[in-house]
């Protein structure tokens, strides 16, 4: 028995008569199942191309009946559920398409592109848990709750078909035929043979060809679907209540594609901006970063200036009490100096009074003497005799007071005599020095 | 006539995003092989 090929179900070993030798399958047979797959995936690939996106689910899950690892029928029911609003269920597809495939499998970037925008996973959320309350609301029969929970929901996801649908059937309840039939076209125009939206509308008395109309018309009636005033429907021959909306000069409103869209901006244009923005964050920086040093360093040197400057002063103060301190031993000394000056002076006139007194003697005593003198001198010159001596004491005998006897008279007179000679030469040297001193001071 | 709790069945709920993980675990979709297997199997049991 040869081995030719392997299982198509199970990858193992196909024997010669075509069955597979583990799974016991017959190849031939899993090879029709398999071009089957993909035939309904061809149908299910042309109605998604033309927005019947109902028809292209119905056919993919036939495809997957057929094949469940045809991995391109399992990624589109997955991009076609997800245009249909079902995020879950196309997340749901792509994770079981990864997981029979890693590689080269398109369902990996869609993942990658969903796990790299967590806001469109939270809208999706929040679309579904809105439109689940709208639901228990509905069956509750709060019929205005459910509505303003629904248009939540719509707002967030707008290709949520199954929120309009029970939007319209809603509507319908209430009896509001034409916002109802704005939803079922909005549907429409989302999935064209959407069988249940065309339901609707039949049991609303639309024919076919306004049904084909509606589906067609869909888009424009999609833009005005919100801008109905809280939803407040017009009556035949009634003025519709709209929000005022600034009109375009074409009188053409305009659509929210060109509102959206993405323009260009010149950045060169805000140049000037962001220079003067540059150098507001510059100075910022300066402020911040650069400033506090500086200011810390200035401080720093402040400081040393200032030690510097006590340092100078301490040294002047301690010169300027040492130079008090010679002041006044000076200004001491030089009272010292008045007093012994005083002194002196004392000194000086009590001298003078002595040396006039001496004078006066020496004047008196000198004027008796003198012509002797002079005679002696003059015969001591020519060879005088020696009892000169004699002569003074008979003159001075002559002079004696009464009662006084001469012998005494004569000691005094000698004693006189021999002061007189000594102040004479001593009185003389006395006055010059005293003169001399005198001027000096 | 649209009976309106008749329709409101046909609406199931909506999965959110942190029922994704049961969803996911909860498909068990069984394709025709799978089926044709589980057939000859269950014949292979019969005829022992």
């Amino acid at each position: 028995m040869a081995i030719r090929q392997k299982c198509l179900y199970c990858g193992q070993p196909v024997s010669q008569n075509g069955y597979c030798t583990s799974c016991r399958l017959n190849q031939e047979f899993l090879r029709k199942a398999f071009n089957t797959s993909e035939y309904h995936y061809n149908a299910a690939l042309d109605r998604a191309r033309s927005h019947d996106l109902s028809g292209a689910v119905d056919s993919l899950k036939m495809s997957l009946r057929y094949n469940k690892m045809n991995l391109r029928s399992r990624n589109l029911l997955g991009l076609v559920l997800y245009e249909m609003g079902e995020v879950v269920p196309a997340l749901s597809q792509w994770v079981i398409s990864m997981n029979y495939q890693p590689e080269r499998n398109p369902a990996v970037r869609y993942l990658k592109e969903l796990r790299d925008d967590p806001k469109e996973l939270e809208r999706a959320s929040d679309a579904a848990r809105e439109f689940n309350q709208a639901l228990e609301h509905a069956k509750q029969h709060s019929l205005d709750l459910a509505q303003i929970a629904l248009r939540k929901a719509v707002s967030i996801n707008r290709h949520f078909i199954k929120g309009h649908l029970l939007m319209a059937l809603i509507y319908m309840e209430q009896g509001r035929k034409g916002m109802a039939r704005k939803c079922l076209s909005r549907v429409l125009t989302l999935d064209r043979t959407n069988i249940t939206a065309q339901r609707y509308l039949r049991e609303m008395g639309d024919s076919e060809e306004q049904i084909v109309r509606l589906s067609e018309q869909g888009e424009e009636e999609f833009d005005d679907l919100f801008d109905d005033y809280y939803g407040v429907e017009t009556r035949e021959g009634q003025r519709p209540a709209r929000k005022i909306d600034p009109k375009t000069p074409s009188g053409k409103r305009r659509s929210v594609s060109v509102r959206q869209r993405f323009k260009e901006s010149n950045l060169a244009r805000y140049s000037n901006v962001y220079m003067f923005a540059g150098i507001i964050i510059g100075m910022l920086i300066l402020y911040f970063l650069f400033i506090p040093g500086i200011r810390k360093h200035a401080e720093e040197d402040k400081e040393s200036l200032e030690a510097s400057y006590l340092k100078e002063l301490s040294a002047k103060n301690s010169e300027l009490f040492g130079l008090q301190m010679t002041v006044s031993e000076s200004e001491k000394s030089v009272e010292k100096v008045e007093q012994e000056k005083e002194e002196l002076e004392k000194k000086i006139a009590s001298l003078e009074a002595q040396m006039a007194a001496l004078k006066n003697q020496l004047a008196a005593g000198g004027a008796a003497l003198l012509p002797d003198k002079k005679e002696g001198s003059s015969e001591q010159g020519e060879g005088a005799t020696p009892n000169d001596d004699d002569r003074a004491d008979e003159t001075f005998d002559e002079d004696l007071p009464e009662g006084r006897e001469p012998g005494e008279e004569n000691g005094e007179a000698r004693r006189a005599d021999s002061q007189t000679e000594d102040v004479r030469d001593n009185g003389n040297m006395t006055v010059s020095e005293l003169e001399a001193m005198i001027e000096n001071e | 006539m649209i009976n309106f709790d008749e329709e409101l069945k046909q609406f199931t709920p909506s999965l959110e995003v942190s029922q994704a993980e049961g969803d996911i675990l909860s498909s068990d979709l069984k394709d025709i092989s799978d089926i044709v297997l589980q057939m000859t199997e269950d014949l292979r049991g019969v005829t022992r």
